[in-house]
């Protein structure tokens, strides 16, 4: 599996070395390291590297490679050259006026790359937890695989997390429903469809699992149940769409990669978990 | 053109007709309310008490008539009349749109009592209701300040003199031989039942919007962006020029018949400035100097605070509103204090002394 490790001079770079080496644990990882001339060039590399290959861990030594431009620009620009699986970046802790100049640094890359992206904040020792967001989208399962494969690695339990946060206008049954979970996947709505689907890849893949629903605005829900059920990993799939679907609809990936506090997996494709290059 | 379409386009000039025949009534009426109104003390002498009388003004005859728009109309033909000071019938606008989102929970409730889930019902009243008095009140505030100052003093229009002519000539008559049959006062309330029926000939001169067509059927699966909800409840309801009638027609446009919360909030936001447009157009007709400025200052005010508050503060503003929706719906206990609450504050308003 290729592997984009982006790292600079701040402290949250060691959470982006981190998850790589905890991925490494456990599938066959070929890392790249990069960062930018701005942010420390080879020297920093270097440091990076002893980091990541401490305590004898073992996986093929890291290509480096140091470009010019912002941290979002050489990622975004190194993502379309190198075909990688996977990118793990960590957030740039910006505030205020940087904030608001400069954007989210997490956020401009996920938009930016058609990779599969792993927003570095905290690194577990190993992941026990991983939250799976489905919608009524095709693309949940692949969103659902994901979350599957990395569980079975790590021997982690899964927890599939629908929001509700319909309300009827007209007077309908939903609202009892959806605090009935069996009778709400009796439903022949797509969302009902998938999530039934996802036990049954999950079950398939022999990880512990359960279905959870919840009421309210999807991306506070979501961070809720990050923290209430302390999971070690969100799993969310980025699949707004391009043209007038991106212009019109609300990117939710976009905001919980801003707003979740613990490590978030944002799908695009499924990385290619056997393959190390 | 179809014959569907000539009957619409028929109803839709007597409905304008009917209006413009209701505004002239209410106008040469208006007077003959003066005593009614000092009895209700409109007029304090302070002009922050007089606003506040005629936001509860307002606020009340939105409920008894059900509906905003003709009560925002009346508001125009009182200030034409002299009854009303500019303030004060910005004031009054300002409480017939609280008054009229109240109709929503109104409807919501109803349904409650008639056995339907209450969350299901009432809530869409309840976050309508939350919505407008967030925005309207702060709205009021940077309006008096405007008018005050005279910032937009410069930007006012009229019907033109050809037209006053014509309607002079059709309406003179008709509004003469009112005046010569009844008392100011009974004139007043023609027009207003006459106002009524000319909103009512409205609705059913109104478009129907085709949901196969709009692109916006699957409104109930996806979360839009918020600015794009506001356009889409600022065009939905400059149609239907009703809040309460722009957000049934959500129920056509998801097709089930329900709407994402996070879709909600922008569209009432985007409904409550487009609701004005009858009201502007009422301003062109009652020959007041001020009256376009009047409307023309709401919406703004109203217009800025929602954008503000959808550009800078939106999510931290969308998740208060929640919070608030639950607390209200909590139990029966709850929910009946906050419908109190709606009855006391426009009649404390509408009876406060120095």
């Amino acid at each position: 599996m290729r592997v984009l490790v982006f790292v600079d001079e701040l402290p949250t770079a060691g959470q982006a070395l981190g998850l790589a080496r905890l991925l490494a644990q456990r599938f066959p990882v070929e890392p790249t390291l990069l960062t930018t001339e701005e942010a420390g060039g080879m020297a920093l590399l270097e440091q990076a590297s002893s980091q990541l290959y401490a305590d004898g861990v073992t996986f093929p030594a890291a290509r480096h490679l140091v470009r010019r431009g912002s941290s979002e620009e050489v990622i975004t620009a190194e993502s379309w050259e190198g075909k990688y699986d996977l990118i793990i970046v960590a957030p740039a802790g910006r505030r205020g006026l940087a904030r608001l100049l400069y954007g989210s640094r997490v956020a401009n890359v996920v938009r930016a790359v058609a990779t599969s992206v792993l927003i570095a904040r905290q690194t577990p020792e190993v992941l026990r937890r991983i939250l799976v967001g489905v919608t009524g989208s095709e693309h949940s399962a692949v969103d659902v695989r994901v979350a599957a494969r990395l569980a079975q690695a790590f021997g982690a339990e899964v927890t599939v997390l629908h929001v509700v946060s319909q309300v009827p206008l007209i007077f309908t049954g939903l609202a009892e429903m959806r605090h009935d979970l069996e009778r709400f996947l009796e439903m022949d709505a797509p969302v009902a469809q998938q999530l039934k689907r996802a036990r049954e890849v999950l079950d398939a893949y022999g990880i512990p699992n359960r279905i959870e629903l919840r009421e309210g605005l999807v991306r506070d829900e979501i961070v809720d149940e990050v923290v209430e059920g302390r999971h070690d990993l969100l799993v969310v799939g980025a699949h707004v769409g391009e043209g007038m679907a991106a212009l019109l609809l609300d990117d939710i990936a976009d905001h919980l990669v801003r707003q979740c506090p613990v490590s978030t997996f944002v799908v695009r494709t499924e990385p290619n978990w056997t393959d190390s290059g | 053109m179809s014959r569907a379409r000539l009957i619409k386009l028929a109803m839709a000039v007597l409905g304008i007709a009917v209006f413009i025949l209701a505004l002239q009534l209410l106008k040469e009426g208006a007077g003959g309310l003066v005593p009614v109104m000092r009895t209700l003390s409109i007029e304090s002498g302070d002009r922050l008490i007089d606003m506040a009388h005629a936001l509860g003004f307002g606020w009340l005859m939105a409920y008894l008539v059900l509906s905003g728009s003709p009560v925002a109309a009346v508001a125009l033909t009182l200030l034409s009349g002299g009854v009303l000071s500019d303030v004060q019938t910005f004031a009054m606008i300002t409480g017939s749109r609280l008054g009229a989102s109240f109709i929503v929970l109104f409807v919501g409730f109803i349904y409650h009592l008639r056995g339907q889930p209450r969350i299901a019902s009432v809530s869409i009243g309840v976050l309508a209701l939350l919505v407008t008095a967030t925005i309207y009140l702060p709205a009021m505030a940077l309006g008096y300040g405007v008018l005050m100052q005279g910032s937009l003093d410069a930007l006012h229009f009229s019907s033109p003199g050809a037209i006053n002519s014509v309607l002079e000539t059709v309406y003179d008559p008709i509004v003469s031989w009112a005046v010569a049959l009844l008392p100011r006062w009974a004139v007043f309330l023609a027009g207003l039942g006459i106002l009524l029926l000319a909103f009512n000939i409205f609705d059913r001169a109104l478009p129907e919007i085709d949901p196969e067509r709009t692109g916006f059927e699957r409104i109930a699966d996806m979360v839009y962006r918020p600015l794009v909800m506001f356009i889409l409840g600022l065009a939905v309801t400059t149609l239907t020029l009703s809040v309460s009638v722009s957000l049934t027609m959500l129920v056509p446009l998801s097709t089930k018949g329900y709407v994402r919360r996070e879709n909600l909030i922008p569209y009432i936001m985007g409904a409550n400035i487009s609701t004005f447009v009858d009201t502007l157009f009422a301003s062109l007709l009652v020959n007041h100097p001020r009256a376009f400025t009047i409307v023309l200052v709401e919406m703004l005010s109203v217009g800025v605070i929602s954008l503000v508050i959808l550009l800078l503060f939106y999510a931290g503003y969308q998740r208060r509103m929640e919070d608030a929706l639950e607390l209200i719906l909590r139990n029966n206990r709850t929910l009946a204090v906050f419908l109190g609450a709606l009855l006391l504050i426009p009649l404390v308003l509408l009876l406060v002394r120095l």
